[in-house]
């Protein structure tokens, strides 16, 4: 290589635009991603930042604050859910009116039904990140002195002792749990509208698909019985005759 | 990304770049091989394959162990590398060892149901097993929820199995403060299902990760110095990176009757279950059972798994204890000398 070494973010750079096997290149990626996060974290408390509350921001620890692939496909292909904020400018309303406009009211009201769940979220987190940050403090108050190692075991211990706390609450169960059911509701609107839009263009419903599927299934457990079936029988008619000679 | 007039400035900043030299060495152009030790593909179904590993040069016993790993991820997790392969230990034990792959599903996989791989895939290997090894019996070996279908199968099918052992595997899945327990109560996996009618391996990773978000999302990234300083450490690592990130889907039937039986109903542990209209009750086991189980296990507690003791006669029950998580009771390399000195003793 050819880079200059003295200079990482040159060296990083140059890794992954190389021909490094993928695998690599994500390690390093997610490897980069954290160093800087940790540098940010030591640097605020350093300069004795009062606000540390977003380093225990939960969607971004779990990359859910971006389009990721986690998502199901059916959600991304609607619209970005994370990319609707309420602002002063433009409410939700009318984002929503903007985005959905030719989509059936029923779709609208799963999807605002979503949007409400997914704000209470945002609330549970905001209260997670602010109890991570009072249970770090605490920690660094006590040990003044800390070294940087330290204060990375204490980030960790107040988040997930913060996480632990709040995830096993009604109200985070009860949140998560309606969160799901409206994004339920929502994929049976889907459902119901891609069914009348196969119909409309005479394509092959979802339900004529799954009984394909179903019927394939059916016909590959029905084959590997039928062969085992045969193989017993040829392994006894061997045994048979092996004992006959 | 850091922007170009800002230096990359880091409390590990050294221990990064020997890192990415690391990597960018040519002698690492591959990552490192996963599930090395040398087998056979003696049988395959569909997306499933069974292997018979190669024997070493030792005095070899007579009933095969059929090693049994769970829906969610890879099985190779067992032959990780030769120094924490729990298959590489049994086979210098003298052990037959045979493993099942069960592979990725795709699409046309989306209404394999638990009885299928119960009743139909895992007892065609069992099958498959008894002709190769030409045994009567077998013992079965079964990991996570791999123990659970284990368990399941030793009830439905007494006559196959000489012994049964159960490692990391939950019964009770409503034991206190288990997270998993919580956030499943009430779901419904069709939201969680993709176009291919399966759930994302990656979504169930997530899921996983989730009962620790910042330990298992952050910090093991900031550990560097133990990685540069040791090639194997770093191997090591890639391998379990590897490993983490390779998780299957999981057909969406299978998935959502183990959520509806397992995590909602906890049926297994109430003897309720049924499969295939076959009551599935713990306490018709009539095979020895050896029941490991890890003492740091925050997805398996130990309480979730130790119930096991009040559904199997006592004379036919034993248990044991490993120091470690869900993964390191059987790859750490402390652990596994405990964990082969139990299984050979009690297999005899």
């Amino acid at each position: 290589m050819t880079t200059d070494t003295n200079n990482p973010y040159a060296q990083f750079n140059a890794l992954i635009n190389s021909n490094l096997p993928d695998e690599y290149k994500e390690i390093l990626k997610r490897f980069q991603e954290q160093g800087l996060f940790y540098q940010q974290l030591i640097q605020k408390v350093n300069n004795n930042e009062s606000d540390l509350s977003e380093f225990w921001n939960l969607p971004n620890a779990l990359g859910f604050d971006t389009p990721s692939n986690e998502q199901p496909e059916w959600l991304q292909s609607i619209f970005n859910m994370n990319n609707f904020q309420e602002t002063t400018d433009t409410s939700l309303i009318q984002q929503f009116t903007q985005a959905i406009s030719e989509l059936p009211l029923q779709a609208q009201k799963n999807m605002s039904t979503v949007q409400s769940t997914l704000t209470k979220m945002s609330r549970l987190y905001d209260e997670l990140s602010q109890s991570a940050m009072q249970r770090f403090q605490t920690l660094k108050d006590e040990f003044p002195n800390a070294s940087n190692e330290q204060l990375c075991t204490f980030w960790l211990t107040a988040g997930e002792k913060a996480f632990s706390e709040i995830s096993q609450t009604n109200d985070y169960i009860d949140t998560q749990k309606e969160l799901l059911e409206s994004l339920s509701e929502l994929k049976n609107t889907q459902y119901a509208l891609s069914e009348q839009v196969s119909n409309l263009f005479g394509l092959p419903s979802r339900q004529s698909l799954e009984d394909l599927q179903k019927g394939l299934h059916k016909l590959r457990i029905e084959f590997a019985e039928y062969k085992e079936q045969t193989e017993a029988t040829i392994s006894e008619l061997k045994q048979t005759i092996r004992r006959l000679k | 990304m850091p922007t170009t007039n800002k230096q990359f400035e880091d409390l590990w900043q050294d221990d990064f770049v020997l890192l990415m030299e690391n990597l960018a060495n040519t002698d690492r152009r591959s990552p490192p091989e996963v599930g090395s030790s040398p087998k056979e593909l003696i049988y395959c179904e569909n997306k499933l394959q069974l292997f018979r590993y190669n024997t070493l040069d030792v005095k070899q016993k007579k009933t095969p162990i059929l090693i049994t790993y769970a829906l969610v991820n890879r099985p190779y997790i067992a032959d990780l590398e030769p120094k924490r392969s729990l298959v590489l230990r049994l086979l210098e034990k003298g052990y037959p060892v045979y493993l099942i792959d069960w592979g990725y599903p795709d699409s046309s996989d989306c209404f394999t149901s638990l009885n299928d791989y119960i009743n139909g895939y895992l007892h065609r290997c069992v099958q498959q097993v008894k002709r190769d090894a030409k045994r009567k019996k077998i013992d079965l070996l079964g990991i996570c929820q791999g123990g659970v279908f284990s368990l399941c199968y030793t009830v439905l099918h007494p006559a196959e199995i000489r012994k049964l052992v159960t490692l990391v595997t939950p019964i009770d899945f409503h034991t206190k403060g288990n997270p998993l327990g919580l956030w499943t109560a009430g779901l419904n996996t069709k939201v969680l299902t993709n176009n291919s009618a399966n759930v994302s391996g990656q979504l169930i990773s997530q899921l996983f990760k989730a009962m620790k978000p910042f330990q298992l999302s952050r910090e093991k990234y900031r550990r560097l110095e133990h990685l540069v300083n040791k090639k194997e450490n770093l191997d090591t690592f890639l391998r379990m990176e590897r490993w983490l990130n390779d998780g299957p889907d999981l057909t969406g039937t299978a998935a959502h009757e183990f959520l509806i039986n397992f995590y909602q109903q906890n049926r297994l542990h109430k003897n309720t279950l049924t499969i295939a209209g076959n009551a599935v009750q713990l306490a018709k086991i009539k095979s020895p059972v050896l029941n490991l189980y890890a003492t740091k296990d925050h997805i398996v507690p130990p309480k979730a798994t130790r119930v096991l003791s009040q559904h199997i006669k006592p004379t036919l029950y034993h248990e044991q204890a490993l120091v470690g998580g869900h993964i390191g009771a059987f790859t750490g390399l402390k652990t596994q000398h405990d964990l082969i000195k139990s299984l050979s003793n009690w297999l005899g």
